[in-house]
């Protein structure tokens, strides 16, 4: 644990810009909001979807949680990373457990920093349910993020296509959205907050279903490590 | 290695190489560009799954299972450096993966290449003599039973490659095997006990 903190966090220059970015963004968000940008914002569940709606995930999040990324994930995809563990098996649990780990700490950092603008910016009463729900979620995307990236650096090895492919798997659900009759269903940020407060039964649905997603890209790293 | 065969998109790069290096003893490997010298270590080191063949290091078949053979140091290819890390910072980072080298090792290892392990500068400001001088730190700070070096003199002005001679042969009389691939035979012969020669993918020993 403490060597995936230290590879993932530690003087890692691009992450602390990202999140100076983040909170940035989230300034902005709260000074829109306290100035009744959103029409519909009643309630908590239309704040926290204006500030982490699928949106805001495909065109600064994603982006953002790549940055972040970039340098541990180029280090993980080193032969001396794979030499250093010992075996591939290793490498690439250690390569799981930084995704989880990473995912964990930037789905803390976006929900926190959504509760606090939102507190500073409207009167609503906080929908817990909503937060831990998206909180839970959002460690999903994240960490799938990272997997798609490591992923692709390693079958590609070109940083710039692998940040590409995030981005368009952040894209994803705002086209599934917004596209004239794209028709194409959720596979990420737009699976993560719900307006009207999420049914139990759907968040173990959409947990599954990302489950199934994490597990597959696992394999492909795994597999991958093996070669 | 015995009758190692290795093909990349339809090309051999190594083709049937059958070789012993000698425990113990400083092995050169020499040969022209592409000649299959760096396929060569990485096949050693495990690194990539050969098509044929059998490779043993210290009695372990490396070629088929997950497990990189232990104790084993090496320079292939360009280490992935962390810009914003000093030299002994990035030398941690990699020994905290394992957790097998302590900091005096750590900062004996950089001692013995020429760099100082106190010095504060990022190695975004190194020169890229220095940066081979701390890819060797790395190769050699564990004080591995094998080191394989791709190259090690690259960048090094002469005082680094004669220091570059005199670490080898400290590592020699400590007991370590150490297989080095260059392209300048003369480098090889100045440390070399034994030496081959690489072309078309096939190795021959030349004394």
């Amino acid at each position: 644990m403490k060597t995936v903190l230290y590879v993932l966090f530690y003087r890692n220059r691009p992450a602390v810009i990202a999140l100076v970015l983040l909170l940035a963004v989230r300034f902005v968000q709260a000074a829109a909001l306290a100035r009744g940008a959103l029409v519909i914002g009643e309630t908590f569940g239309d704040a926290y979807a204006f500030c982490s709606g699928a949106n805001m995930g495909a065109f600064v999040f994603t982006p953002l949680l790549v940055v972040a990324v970039m340098r541990p994930a180029a280090m993980m995809t080193g032969s001396h990373f794979a030499a250093w563990s010992g075996d591939r098996r290793c490498a690439s649990l250690r390569c799981l457990g930084a995704s989880l780990v990473f995912g964990l700490v930037a789905s803390a950092l976006l929900n926190h920093s959504a509760g606090v603008a939102i507190a500073l910016a409207v009167s609503v009463q906080p929908d817990v349910f909503t937060l831990r729900c998206s909180f839970a979620l959002q460690v999903a995307v994240c960490s799938i993020t990272f997997m798609v990236y490591v992923n692709l650096l390693y079958a590609i090895g070109s940083p710039a296509i692998a940040f590409m492919g995030c981005v368009l798997y952040g894209l994803w659900d705002f086209m599934a959205q917004n596209v004239v009759g794209g028709g194409v269903p959720s596979v990420g940020w737009g699976l993560t907050v719900d307006f009207g407060g999420p049914a139990f039964k759907d968040v173990i649905f959409r947990f599954s279903l990302f489950g199934m997603a994490f597990v597959v890209l696992f394999l492909i790293s795994f597999f991958s490590f093996q070669q | 290695m015995r009758g190692v065969t290795k093909r990349i998109h339809g090309k051999t790069v190594l083709d049937g190489v059958t070789v012993e290096f000698p425990r113990g003893e400083i092995s050169g490997v020499r040969g022209h560009n592409g000649s299959g010298k760096t396929m060569l270590l990485r096949a050693v080191a495990g690194l990539i799954r050969i098509d044929e063949g059998e490779v043993r290091v210290l009695g372990r078949d490396v070629a088929r299972g997950d497990t990189f053979p232990e104790s084993m140091g090496f320079l292939i290819e360009p280490m992935k450096l962390w810009d914003d890390l000093t030299g002994f910072q990035n030398l941690r980072m990699l020994a905290s993966i394992r957790g097998a080298v302590g900091q005096d090792e750590i900062e004996n290892a950089l001692r013995r290449v020429g760099l100082d392990p106190e010095d504060k500068r990022r190695v975004k400001s190194y020169s890229l003599g220095m940066h081979q001088r701390l890819c060797i730190a790395q190769a050699i700070m564990e004080r591995p039973a094998i080191i394989l070096l791709d190259e090690p003199t690259n960048a090094l002005d002469d005082v680094g490659r004669c220091s570059m001679r005199g670490l080898l042969l400290e590592e020699k009389r400590r007991g370590a095997t150490i297989v080095i691939v260059s392209h300048d035979a003369a480098e090889l012969d100045a440390v070399a006990d034994y030496r081959f020669e690489m072309s078309e993918g096939a190795i021959r020993k030349e004394w």
